[in-house]
């Protein structure tokens, strides 16, 4: 299984969501990485084919997913970013709903249905109404309806939003696992989520993939750019002003500051190895994620 | 090296093998393995069967997920026919007319459910997609509108034979037709319920005000055959246009999201 992007770019008005981008995709999970706003659900929905290039080609094994047509969409699992559900179906009813628009056959599906709730972690659920579900436990139900027909292609657009660490780490195994036979695109501006699942990462921003490696390469283009500085409280706004500044914590004899920084940005400061947070914070001038 | 010079060792390379030409067992057995593989172009009507068991099968299930709010609100409005066609008897034509698109108003809500509620971008990613679902659901619901007319008008010309069969047709094909046109139309331009509730209100505080005007209940009581065949005509425009649409179906006109 290969996807190819060619050139694909999407225009909204004069705004350039997605810029020119071109890459290959196999097998293995592809973690997406960007800010808000960096083209990640854009380029998803064209890879869903909910949305169409503005220009350029997605092709799957050399044919266009567009012209594809029912046939791309039995392949493929997809979890939008933001997903509504009908609030009078119970759990299994809106599964069993989905599962017929994707095709299954009915014995099929209540066995699939049954495997799913239970890995998703919803088994006491089941019967409950989608309307009276917390947030987090729609977001599990997304995800198994994303998984119903055993997809070969599965997009997940920032799939662990809502979702308690417990479930995150329940997630993440599942991808991981899963993802040996077939393609996982999963996009997120939570670092944790891909770290050690993703085989390469895309970092996209302002609409353009400027970056496509994996983890481990990707972090070595940082090293010795990340420092570890002490210093006295009273100097921690200045530091926060000059450079970009990860993690703060209190130390029994001062503050210790995580920066990442071309220079040397102090006398005392140490190179310290480098983790995808500290390349998501030298990417995107912006909070780091959980 | 020039072309000519390659295309010369090239020959001559090849000259080397000696490749023996298959027998006509091992050519037909080798067609006959290759065609097996090879998908078979369906014919025009083998799509159309196909396409009309997905919408028979597609139809089924989105009837089976109907909300209880639909059958709810169409037995009232039902139960509402009932007693206005008792109560207004000796007006058969202007009762069947205000009723004659109800159904179809009160289920735009149904039929629009997947944009109003947020599903349609994950339906538009499935099997049986979006456009397959909404088309299905209109199936459903106009079907549905279509038995109501036929079953009223059954039991208005059972109870009252002087009722001119023709003229009772067209008293509810017009407003069937054309109403629920541009109903739908509105409703895919906002949302579902507000579009279906406004309409509905809409409708009948038109059509009743209408039929006390002097002259007016009359006037379309009497309409030709012609006049009543351009309004048919006019409400399948809208139609034409409803279903471009809908074949255009997106995430509710793909804006950008920073």
């Amino acid at each position: 299984m290969r996807v190819k992007l060619e050139d694909v770019t999407k225009v909204f008005g004069d705004k350039r969501a997605v810029d020119g981008v071109t890459t290959e995709l196999t097998n293995g999970v592809y973690g997406f990485l960007g800010a808000n706003g960096s083209g990640k659900t854009t380029l998803m929905r064209m890879l869903a084919a909910v949305s169409r290039p503005t220009s350029g080609t997605i092709t799957l094994n050399g044919e266009d997913i567009g012209k594809m047509g029912d046939r791309y969409r039995d392949m493929l699992g997809y979890l939008p970013q933001h997903i509504g559900y009908y609030k009078h179906f119970t759990v299994e009813k809106f599964l069993a709903y989905i599962a017929s628009l994707k095709g299954l056959e009915k014995k099929t599906a209540a066995v699939k249905i049954t495997e799913l709730i239970e890995m998703v972690n919803l088994t006491d659920k089941r019967k409950t109404k989608m309307g009276k579900l917390s947030g987090g436990m729609k977001q599990r139900v997304g995800i198994a309806q994303a998984l119903l027909n055993d997809p070969k292609i599965l997009i997940v657009d920032e799939p662990t939003a809502g979702l308690d660490p417990k479930e995150r780490i329940r997630f993440r195994n599942l991808l991981a696992a899963i993802a040996k036979d077939r393609i996982v695109l999963l996009s997120t501006h939570i670092v944790s989520d891909i770290e050690y699942i993703a085989k390469e990462i895309l970092i996209m921003k302002d609409g353009r993939l400027i970056e496509k490696d994996t983890p481990q390469n990707l972090v070595h283009h940082i090293e010795r750019k990340v420092w570890s500085v002490n210093a006295e409280e009273a100097e921690v706004p200045a530091y926060q002003a000059n450079y970009k500044v990860g993690n703060i914590s209190r130390q029994m004899d001062g503050i210790q500051l995580r920066i990442i920084s071309e220079e040397k940005p102090a006398v005392n400061a140490v190179n310290v190895p480098v983790n995808l947070e500290d390349l998501y914070l030298y990417y995107f001038d912006e909070e780091v994620g959980a | 090296m020039s072309g000519t010079q390659m295309d010369h060792d090239v020959k001559e390379y090849l000259d080397s093998y000696k490749v023996d030409f298959p027998n006509e067992d091992e050519l037909e057995a080798s067609i006959e393995f290759i065609m097996a593989k090879v998908p078979v172009r369906e014919t025009r009507s083998e799509v159309i069967k196909r396409k009309a068991n997905s919408l028979m099968l597609n139809s089924v299930r989105e009837l089976l997920n109907f909300g209880w709010a639909f059958w709810t609100l169409n037995g009232a409005f039902l139960l509402l026919g009932m007693i206005s066609l008792i109560q207004w008897s000796d007006e058969p034509y202007t009762m069947i007319f205000m009723l004659a698109p109800l159904p179809f108003i009160v289920g735009i809500f149904e039929i629009m459910k997947s944009r109003d509620k947020g599903m349609i971008e994950l339906e538009l990613t499935l099997k049986y997609n979006a456009q397959q679902i909404l088309t299905s659901r209109l199936f459903v619901v106009g079907l549905y509108n279509l038995l109501m007319n036929a079953g009223l008008s059954a039991v208005l010309l059972t109870v009252n034979p002087e009722i001119q069969i023709a003229r009772l047709f067209l008293s509810w094909t017009v407003p069937y037709v054309l109403v629920t046109g541009i109903a739908f139309l509105l409703a895919l331009k906002t949302k579902g319920i507000p579009a279906s509730a406004t309409f509905i209100a809409l409708w009948i505080a038109v059509s009743a005000a209408g039929f006390r005007l002097p002259g007016l209940s009359e006037m379309f009581i009497k309409i030709g055959v012609l006049p009543a065949a351009g309004l048919i005509f006019a409400g399948v425009l809208v139609w034409v246009i409803n279903i471009a649409s809908i074949r255009k179906m997106g995430i509710g006109g793909e804006k950008y999201e920073s």
